[in-house]
């Protein structure tokens, strides 16, 4: 008797440790699914879009904007309005390195030189738009936010970010809705003083090849009740994008 | 001759704009339409009435090169004059790691916001100072950009001398403008020992952007002004006769940001061929004189954007020369005893959806005397905007800035 009790014992522990061992390998950490979220945002090695922005303000009037976007790796973007014409031309470059201050220019045609934006401008809205510059680079999440929170849902983790201590962020904190199949941020609602203030969200996502596209970004004021919407029009992964794309030299050309 | 070569380089770009199979392949078409309406500040009287046109065409070459073609136009509804212009005709062709861009065309430098003493090619456009904003004039030139590993230098060969127009400069020469009324004066001959070239380098150390610059030329206003004296011993003005001369300028230009703010800086010298001042021709006596001596011009400023959207800037512009626009003074006093023009600009502006609201303030130091230009915005749709603007200068009595009138400016500006 007594030994079938220290057997039993012994198997119940055993099965217990193996529970435990098969729980931790399927478990994530908030981190861990930031890092995807990051790995996905950031899909392939440089990207070529098209793009349509739409604005509209809080009684419905609408403006569209058409622009073409240059991303490499997660330190360069170029980005240059097409239409309409009283901003064609107007571009922006992100150069952005580890460890340093973002560097950023905006290029205005009708003064034929490009103007260094200072990282105080960084937060503001870019063009009139709900986004700003920083909203235009690609995030380095894990380089900015930690995470404080975790829920593990059905279909989704809900994640809540704040920044790391010395970056420059406007945002106090993020609540971030990440789907378990694409790791993209569906959901992102950013605070300030506990106040939420802008949403972005991605109503619309497509698999090209590998890589998930954002074939639709729906940036709210919450504030102000304007929203911005981007839709992918054409886009290219892994085209070995050259490094003169990002530069101040093809930011001033005519086309 | 420089009009021979101005035009052999119109008619080659016009050529090349129109030689592809299909007219529209690959060829965009804008254009700009302004009409203004200028009123004294009281808001009763209608000074001006302008309807300005810019239409642009530019054609690209492959990767390879663009062809860019504008023409500008002012129409005065209440003279009922006007006139249409070729503005820019440039072919820019880019190679693995150059570019060159010929033709008529505005070379833009420097790193400060509006006033710019290392910006030399282009002579400045005044009417633009009150809309905020300086810009130039084209020129006849070719340009030349290296790009290296963080490292890009420009050469600039300006054909085509083209000084600054002195009629459109009255408002801002004060008391000297009526001097110049009958000012004859002749351009330097078309010799090769008289282009003006420029070089620039630019790098890019410790996220700072710095360029040096030099520029060999003329200065766009006439340096010496004489006259001939009556019998009475007094200048004779129907005999005023001016001069250009030449100078060499050394710039310095640096950008970059620090905690959050935007810095930059410009500064010049100066060096004036003094053999120009130094000559006098019989019977003439100097009426108005500039600078004989190297003197310097600097710009320092800083911006900076709040959270709530809010953005100011502020400039300090220091100009040895005694001022920005005017910088002449009576032939009898020496340079030593020239005061040097010393501002404060300031620039504010907040925005949101579709509005934005701006305000320039540039202050003299010394004399007490500034011009205010606020200016509100409006897009009534994604092509047109409303602008009310206007132009208010202080210290009328004896400030740089008395000459300029007071007004209220409405437009609507339109683009396709």
């Amino acid at each position: 008797m007594k030994k079938s009790i220290i057997i039993g014992s012994f198997l119940l522990v055993l099965v217990m440790v193996s529970f435990i061992k098969v729980a931790s390998v399927g478990a994530i950490s908030g981190n861990e699914v930031l890092t995807r979220v990051e790995d996905a945002m950031k899909a392939g090695e440089d990207m070529q879009a098209t793009e349509e922005m739409t604005l509209i303000d809080s009684e419905g009037n609408r403006e569209v904007r058409k622009l073409e976007l240059y991303q490499k790796g997660s330190g360069k973007m170029m980005m240059r309005f097409l239409e309409p014409a009283d901003i064609r031309g107007v571009g922006v470059l992100l150069l952005s390195e580890e460890e340093q201050e973002d560097i950023i220019y905006l290029y205005m045609p009708a003064f034929r030189r490009e103007r260094r934006i200072a990282s105080s401008a960084k937060n503001q809205s870019f063009m009139g738009t709900d986004l700003s510059y920083e909203d235009m680079a690609q995030m380095n999440y894990t380089d900015k936010y930690t995470v404080i929170n975790m829920e593990d849902n059905k279909d989704t983790y809900q994640l809540l970010i704040k920044p790391k201590p010395d970056t420059d962020i406007s945002y106090n904190k993020a609540e971030m809705k990440v789907d378990k199949n694409s790791y993209l941020p569906i959901e992102t609602k950013f605070y300030k003083s506990e106040k939420a203030v802008k949403k972005i969200s991605i109503p619309v996502r497509e698999k090209l090849g590998e890589y998930w596209v954002l074939k639709k970004m729906v940036v709210k004021d919450l504030e102000s009740k304007h929203q911005t919407i981007l839709e992918i029009l054409e886009v290219k992964y892994d085209q070995g994008l050259d490094d003169n794309i990002f530069t101040i030299r093809n930011l001033k050309r005519f086309r | 001759m420089k009009t021979k070569i101005c035009f052999i380089i119109i008619v080659v770009i016009i050529s090349l704009l129109l030689s592809s199979t299909a007219l529209a392949d690959n060829l965009n078409i804008t254009g700009e339409l302004k009409q203004g309406l200028n009123f004294n500040f009281d808001g009763k009287e209608l000074v001006q009435a302008n309807s300005e046109y810019k239409l642009e065409f530019i054609k690209g070459l492959g990767y390879d090169g663009d062809l860019y073609l504008s023409f500008k136009g002012i129409y005065d509804n209440l003279e009922n004059e006007g006139e249409f212009n070729l503005d820019e005709a440039l072919l820019a062709l880019y190679f693995s790691t150059t570019d060159l861009t010929i033709g008529k065309q505005i070379v833009n430098w420097g790193t400060a916001d509006g006033i710019n003493p290392t910006n030399n090619i282009n002579p400045i456009d005044i009417s633009s100072f009150t809309e905020g904003n300086l810009t130039g004039e084209p020129v006849l030139a070719a340009r030349a950009n290296y790009f290296g590993e963080n490292l890009d230098i420009t050469g600039v060969l300006i054909f085509d001398f083209l000084p600054q127009n002195l009629s459109e400069m009255s408002s801002y020469l004060g008391e000297e403008a009526n001097l110049m009324s009958n000012l004859d004066i002749k351009s330097p001959e078309n010799k090769l020992k008289n282009m003006e070239y420029a070089l620039k380098v630019g790098s890019r150390i410790a996220s700072y952007d710095l360029k040096l610059s030099y520029f060999h030329g003329w200065e766009d206003l006439p340096a010496k002004i004489s006259v001939n004296l009556d019998n009475n011993n007094q200048p004779d003005l129907t005999t005023i006769k001016g001069s250009y001369r030449q100078v060499d300028k050394f710039g310095v230009a640096i950008a970059g940001t620090i905690n959050s703010m935007g810095i930059w800086s410009e500064l010049a010298y100066v060096n004036p061929d003094r053999s120009n001042l130094n000559k006098a021709g019989p019977a003439q006596t100097p009426l108005l004189t500039t600078m004989n001596k190297s003197y310097l011009q600097a710009v320092l400023g800083s911006d900076y954007t709040f959270d709530n959207g809010v953005y100011i800037e502020g400039q300090y512009i220091y100009y040895e020369n005694r001022s920005i626009f005017n910088p002449y003074y009576r032939g009898n006093i020496k340079d030593k005893d020239v005061k040097a023009g010393q501002y404060v600009m300031g620039r504010a502006s907040y925005g949101v959806i579709n509005s934005k609201i701006e305000m320039t303030t540039l202050f003299k130091l010394k004399d007490n005397s500034a011009v205010m230009i606020p200016v509100y915005s409006r897009s009534l749709n994604s092509v047109t905007d409303l602008k009310i603007s206007s132009i208010i200068s202080l210290g009328k009595e004896k400030g740089e800035f008395k000459m300029l009138n007071d007004q209220l400016i409405i437009s609507m500006e339109t683009s396709f």
